[in-house]
């Protein structure tokens, strides 16, 4: 008999799930190759008992299944540091890990250990084509990444090339925090990309869309919360009513 | 609920993002100043449902886990390094350089700070000291009678003495530079410390391969872009805003549900 208050519950679980993930994603507006992230919701019938004829025998609740991420390049920003890249297009940076796994960033802002290291500005090291760290010999003038992650400085020649990877599915990939993803799938090299080098990835979260979404999320709510009340007034109504029929 | 917790996370990184930039803007016309940029990662991540597990007996998995975020952290405040501008002053001893590298500066406790601001003095003794009255490295000082002070590319000190012609060579600045100059810390007055991060200084004679060239009679301006650094703020700002406005929406959800009668 409360399977209205049990159908509105699952519903504003369910929107609170979207609006945590929706303040995520405003709060990384301006994290470095974010990628925005939504929830997806289906309906979850359950046959309820009871007299009812067979059409209506099936109660909808809501369920969510899942957070899809758009995979969508972020505005690139100017920053003129030479140790600065963008990824235009399809593909991601292979990095180590201090336990030695692999992990995949976008994020760009790149330097050097005082080993000379190519690392990431949360010191993995970013590996070359052939998964080994990329060592910078000292002194290093001019430094320059070609399209195709070719770096090279003007008195030493060729120093290494980015290994830039992707995947055949990008959903299965997991965050793991600091920008990275780490993935149980195997890579492959990506063709379909670029390296930008003096500007970083800005994240891809879009205000508008991410606070029109809020503004629905906050107005179905308080939809439902009505529509639980209304349930509880007509109840309340129905007991008085048959209460003094008797 | 925790999207009251992520947006005041957001609101943090963003507020530390106008500390940064208000920081860059007031110093605009710091000699040698290096402007500074915060970078912001996202913080962990809960798994309510796991990215792979088991949805059936029969082997399939689900594709999309639910994945959700706690908010973002600043994930540091870097320098760039980039040159900036040279503005003549016509001071024989305001030294800019043009290239890598930094000045050695001998801190009175005995450390050594490194600087990129080349407005030098000279000391009581005649030394070239910086306008805190430390010396800058090696070391080198400049005989009362002398006329005039010629500071070559290479970083040669020449000084003319009175019946002399040719001009003496009194000594050769150094100048450090670091694999990662970006890991340089910063403790004001202009002047920066080794670190970790950093790596070891080397030092070396100017206008050779990986050290830059001093040019005497300009300093180095900061590398602060005033357009560049307002696009930044007023962005900042109406993130800034947009997370409270988060905050005020959960609020209101909140508020909902205490209500319900």
């Amino acid at each position: 008999m409360d399977t209205t208050l049990y159908v509105a519950l699952s519903h504003q679980v369910a929107q609170r799930r979207q609006m945590d993930v929706i303040a995520n994603n405003i709060a990384n507006m301006g994290t470095t190759a974010f990628k925005r992230e939504s929830v997806m919701f289906r309906e979850y019938l359950k046959e309820s008992d009871g007299e009812l004829p067979n059409s209506l025998k099936k109660i909808a609740y809501v369920q969510d299944y899942g957070v899809s991420r758009q995979m969508t390049d972020g505005k690139f920003s100017t920053t003129g540091n030479p140790f600065d890249i963008a990824l235009s297009g399809d593909g991601m940076l292979m990095v180590k890990k201090e336990n030695g796994d692999f992990a995949y960033t976008r994020n760009g802002h790149l330097a050097l250990s005082d080993q000379g290291k190519l690392i990431t500005s949360t010191g993995q090291e970013v590996l070359d084509d052939g998964q080994n760290p990329i060592q910078f010999p000292e002194n290093p003038i001019g430094i320059e990444f070609a399209t195709d992650g070719t770096i090279s400085a003007k008195n030493v020649g060729i120093i290494g090339k980015l290994n830039v990877v992707t995947f055949e599915n990008t959903s299965t990939l997991k965050k793991i925090g600091d920008n990275m993803f780490s993935a149980a799938d195997q890579s492959i090299p990506s063709t379909d990309f670029q390296v930008v080098q003096g500007v970083t990835e800005s994240s891809n979260v879009q205000p508008i869309i991410e606070i029109t979404k809020m503004i629905n999320v906050s107005r179905a709510y308080t939809r439902t919360a009505k529509m639980m009340e209304n349930f509880q007034d007509s109840r309340n109504n129905a007991i008085n009513r048959l209460a003094k029929l008797s | 609920m925790k999207a009251l917790s992520i947006a005041s996370t957001g609101m943090l990184a963003q507020q530390l993002n106008v500390e940064v930039i208000s920081n860059n803007i007031a110093n605009m016309n710091t000699t040698g100043f290096k402007r500074q940029r915060a970078e912001f990662q996202d913080l962990l991540y809960q798994n309510i449902e796991r990215v792979g597990a088991a949805s059936s007996d029969t082997g399939t998995v689900t594709p999309t886990g639910i994945q959700v975020g706690v908010g973002v952290k600043t994930g540091g405040v870097y320098r760039i390094t980039e040159q900036g501008g040279l503005v003549n002053t016509d001071t024989s001893l305001d030294l800019a350089i043009n290239g890598g590298g930094y000045f050695r500066v001998q801190l009175p406790s005995g450390e050594d700070a490194y600087t990129r601001a080349g407005s030098l003095q000279l000391g009581p003794t005649g030394e070239l000291v910086t306008p805190e009255g430390y010396t800058i490295g090696p070391g080198i000082t400049v005989p009362q009678e002398a006329i005039d002070i010629t500071i070559n590319p290479e970083g040669e000190v020449l000084v003319k003495l009175p019946g002399q012609i040719e001009p003496s060579n009194i000594g050769r600045l150094e100048l450090a530079t670091f694999p990662n100059p970006a890991g340089l810390e910063a403790i004001g007055k202009n002047q920066l410390l080794e670190t970790p991060a950093s790596g070891a200084a080397s030092l070396g004679a100017p206008n050779t391969p990986g050290f830059g060239a001093i040019v005497q009679g300009f300093l180095e301006t900061s590398n602060v872009n005033s357009v560049a650094e307002i696009t930044t703020l007023i962005t900042a700002q109406r993130a800034y805003e947009m997370n409270s406005k988060v905050i005020s929406t959960a609020d209101e959800m909140m508020s909902v549900t205490s209500n319900l009668r």
